[in-house]
């Protein structure tokens, strides 16, 4: 019911509440007061009929009483005895009637028996004959008769006395009755009032109520919507993304890592041995093994990756961002590491495994069903291949990965064998046009492949602990060879490309410290290069980066201008040099002019020298000159070559470097 | 000395002025509340006159036409439209002329005693069919004692059942006590009756017209 239709009834109850309440008090007043006038009525005509006679006929005995009398004061004088004796009859006659107007034997017809048997205990008849006796008698009579007459009016008195008191007391009666009707109507008028109001509550509760009811209800349908959503999506068991759920996840996870051009990892889990424990110990059991995998697994995965159930023992893990496929196989091994640790069900304990198949999306592709079908045949080849293993889809994947590991494996042979070795880049002072010092860099002398160039496997060996391996060769063998120079040139310096994994690593500061030992060169000699992009992303570095500066290492901020560094950040960062980016010097915008400027000023304001890489044509170098750089690097003033080709002599080098500048 | 003269039809009682007050002030209220009971409705009366039960004392000896003679004593005076007369212009009646009329015993409810009396006497019908009460005549005009009126329509005494009482129930002279010498009362249920003030006692005279 909505609230104005509520609020309708509302308004009709009351309104009829109180309509009811005013009509029965109009109609109780008015009952009330006709009841009263008629008992009144009533009462008074009973009285009057009682009374009317009874007056009547005490008034006219008296009238005859005295009618009596004068006839006898006239006897003798013009009236006869036998008028008298009339008269006597008719007082007589108004003694009957009056009598049985009393109730018989109360005090008023006993009196007027009375009075009767006295006027006929009177000798009368001596009247009728003119004796001595007559005037006596006469006189008698007359006395009598005003005494009857006395107590007659007596009786009037006394009954027309009663009659009064009878009406007043009546019209009192009436009086106390209509009081008692108004106290009866006010008591009527409250009465009416307070089920008026008590309605108002109720239906004002009753309002409240039905909007409680229904809050309640939306609130109810909303969770039990929320509680169907959620078993609509979600298998019953496990609690984990039932299959539908899963597709649609897959499927979101997709689109989205096609619009962020990042990827996504499937792994499809097959539970191994489940079917044995279903039969041997019941299906009670292989659902509490089900449990037990599922959170085991759950437990695993980051808060944003997703593991559901498909059904039966198969489940899948969505990885969403892949950051690298690596990942993946890790995440399986761990996966079917933590299936295969023993469970306890009910007193005994279970033991499984799992066959992992793992894929994960070749470019742009968003087809999750056949995403799902790719890590399904992969665990299938899983099982194929003896169960409690994982295998990946994707034939370049693989490849990839196998390459990998191929590649980590040569890398550290090659460490061993020697295979690797430096080469040099002078970098040029732009004031003096003397060599200042070198960069060294890494090359790869490695069977069957030639000579190798760092980004085909730094960035692997990046992707582990290799990277410090070789960062650690690397300074052994730069600072080698610098001090080979410095018996040449003692100003020379060397600058040696750190890692960031191996300046976040704790042991960086300690093999720093170890090489320039082992070398026997001061630090001030050594400029350790370091990319922008890691130096702000690693702070936990900084730290390292000022017990390096501490030591007297020298600190260059590699490739900068590829970074999200702000300007005014670089006075926080613990450096000497910056060395600002190739993409920069060679780049034809008119920006970069403007921004190499830019940063050369900064720099300079903030106590840094300047290294300009990548030049490679004379009008590079002219408007670095211009813009007071402090030093240069590049193809144009000198290739990165074998220690041999810059001896025997510094002198010869720089000879050849002026060449050059002309 | 008489008293001062009483409008016909008051009865044989003066209805005290604090009454008629009273009585003025309920029959308003009656009115007011309106809930007076009706009358019982004017009954229509059987055209055929009813039997009322008498019982024969004595036959009758004079007839109509007959003379009346003069009585010792007069009880009962006639006069007006009559042809039989015996004193002039009107009819005296003494108690034996009375008797000759027949005599026949009655019973009633008599309203101002309240209870049951029986009388002796005469149809008042019968008596003015003797007196020879004339065509003409449409009322008779009754007078006590005490100058007490009453008024009756012919047509109601020929309807019947108003009888004149001439003596007690044991054949004895009426007592001006119990309303006598003569009196009129009236049978039970005879609408003429109704009002205890038509119930005239102590009659003196008859007068028709």
């Amino acid at each position: 019911m909505t609230r104005s239709a509520h609020q309708e009834s509302f308004w009709r109850r009351r309104g009829a509440a109180i309509l009811v309440s005013v009509v029965v008090t109009t109609m109780l007043g008015i009952l009330g007061l006709a009841v009263q006038s008629s008992v009144l009525l009533g009462q008074m005509t009973a009285d009057l009929a009682v009374a009317q006679p009874r007056a009547t006929g005490l008034s006219n005995t008296q009238r005859e009483c005295l009618r009596l009398l004068q006839a006898l004061t006239d006897l003798g004088d013009g009236t006869t005895s036998t008028a008298v004796a009339v008269q006597r009859g008719l007082l007589g006659r108004q003694i009957n009637i009056s009598i049985p107007t009393f109730p018989a034997g109360s005090a008023e017809a006993t009196e007027l028996i009375g009075i009767q048997t006295s006027l006929a205990g009177f000798p009368w008849d001596r009247l009728d004959q003119p004796t001595a006796l007559t005037e006596v008698t006469r006189r008698g009579g007359m006395e009598l008769v005003k005494q009857t007459e006395r107590r007659v009016k007596a009786l009037y008195d006394k009954q027309e006395k009663f009659y009064y008191a009878a009406t007043v007391h009546s019209i009192e009666a009436k009086h106390r009755s209509e009081t008692a009707l108004v106290v009866l109507v006010v008591l009527a008028l409250t009465l009416g009032g307070t089920w008026v109001v008590m309605l108002q509550h109720r239906t004002r509760n009753d309002v409240a109520r039905a909007y409680e009811a229904l809050v309640e209800e939306v609130k109810e349908r909303q969770s039990l919507q929320d509680v169907l959503a959620h078993q609509a999506a979600h298998d019953p068991l496990t609690e984990l993304a039932n299959r539908t759920s899963l597709l649609e996840l897959l499927s979101a996870a997709l689109h989205r890592g096609q619009r962020a051009e990042s990827l996504v990892g499937v792994l499809f889990i097959d539970l191994d041995h489940f079917k044995a424990v279903n039969d041997t110990l019941g299906h009670r059991a292989g659902d509490d093994v089900l449990r037990v995998a599922a959170a085991r697994m759950r437990d695993l995965v980051r808060a944003g990756d997703t593991v559901g159930r498909l059904g039966g023992d198969e489940f899948v893990i969505v990885v969403e961002p892949l950051n690298n496929p690596g990942d993946l196989v890790e995440l399986a091994a761990r996966v079917i590491a933590i299936l295969s640790e023993p469970m306890p069900i009910g007193d005994r304990t279970v033991v499984i495994g799992a066959s992992v198949g793992i894929a994960v999306n070749p470019d742009g592709a968003t087809d999750a069903n056949q995403l799902l079908h790719h890590a399904d045949v992969a665990a299938y080849r899983a099982k194929a291949a003896g169960r409690g293993r994982a295998e990946v889809f994707d034939e370049a994947l693989r490849r990839e990965l196998d390459g990998r590991a191929d590649l980590e494996a040569a890398i550290v042979t090659g460490l061993a064998g020697g295979e690797f070795l430096l080469h040099y880049q002078p970098v040029v002072e732009l004031s003096s046009g003397a060599v200042s010092g070198y960069e060294a860099l890494i090359r790869w002398q490695r069977p069957g492949h030639g000579l190798v160039a760092p980004d085909t496997f730094i960035p692997t060996a990046e992707q582990s602990n290799l990277i410090c391996e070789i960062d650690r060769w690397v300074l052994a063998e730069a600072l080698h060879q610098l001090a080979r120079w410095m018996r040449v040139d003692p100003k020379i310096t060397m600058a040696v490309n750190i890692s960031g994994r191996h300046l976040a690593s704790v042991s960086i500061v300690a093999d720093v410290a170890r090489a320039l030992r082992r070398a026997d060169v001061s630090a001030a000699h050594l400029i350790l290069e370091i990319t922008e992009t890691v130096l702000v992303n690693e702070p936990a570095s900084t730290a390292r980066l000022r017990a390096l500066r501490e030591l007297g290492v020298g600190i260059s901020i590699d490739d900068f201008g590829t970074g999200y560094t702000s300007i005014g950040q670089l006075q926080h960062l613990h450096a000497d040099i910056l060395k600002i980016d190739r993409s920069f010097i060679g780049s034809p915008t008119p920006g970069a002019h403007a921004l190499v400027e830019l940063m050369i000023n900064a720099a300079h304001s903030f106590g840094l020298r300047v290294v300009a890489e990548g030049v490679e044509r004379a009008d590079q170098l002219t408007p670095l000159i211009e813009m007071t750089c402090d030093s240069a690097q590049g193809y144009y003033l000198a290739r990165p070559q074998p220690a041999a080709a810059f001896s025997p002599a510094a002198s010869t080098l720089s000879a050849s470097l002026s060449d050059l500048q002309r | 000395m008489r008293f001062p003269h009483r409008p016909a039809g008051t009865g044989h009682r003066r209805t005290p002025p604090r009454m008629v007050v009273v009585a003025v002030a309920i029959a308003m209220l009656a009115a007011c509340s309106g809930g007076q009971a009706a009358r019982p409705g004017l009954a229509a009366t059987p055209a055929s006159v009813p039997a009322f039960e008498s019982v024969a004392i004595s036959p009758a000896v004079l007839t109509a036409g007959d003379p009346v003679p003069l009585p010792a004593s007069t009880v009962l005076t006639v006069r007006g439209l009559i042809s039989v007369t015996n004193d002039g212009d009107s009819l005296q009646l003494g108690t034996d002329t009375l008797d000759q009329l027949g005599v026949l015993g009655v019973g009633m409810y008599e309203p101002w005693v309240k209870k049951h009396m029986s009388f002796q006497g005469v149809w008042l019908a019968d008596l003015l069919r003797i007196a020879g009460v004339e065509e003409s005549a449409t009322h008779v005009r009754l007078v006590a004692l005490d100058d007490y009126e009453v008024d009756l329509s012919l047509a109601d005494v020929q309807v019947g059942g108003i009888f004149l009482a001439t003596k007690t129930e044991s054949g004895a002279p009426l007592p001006i006590e119990e309303g006598g010498p003569t009196r009129i009362v009236f049978m039970d249920h005879v609408k003429a009756g109704e009002n205890a003030g038509q119930w005239i006692w102590s009659l003196k005279e008859l007068e028709l017209s």
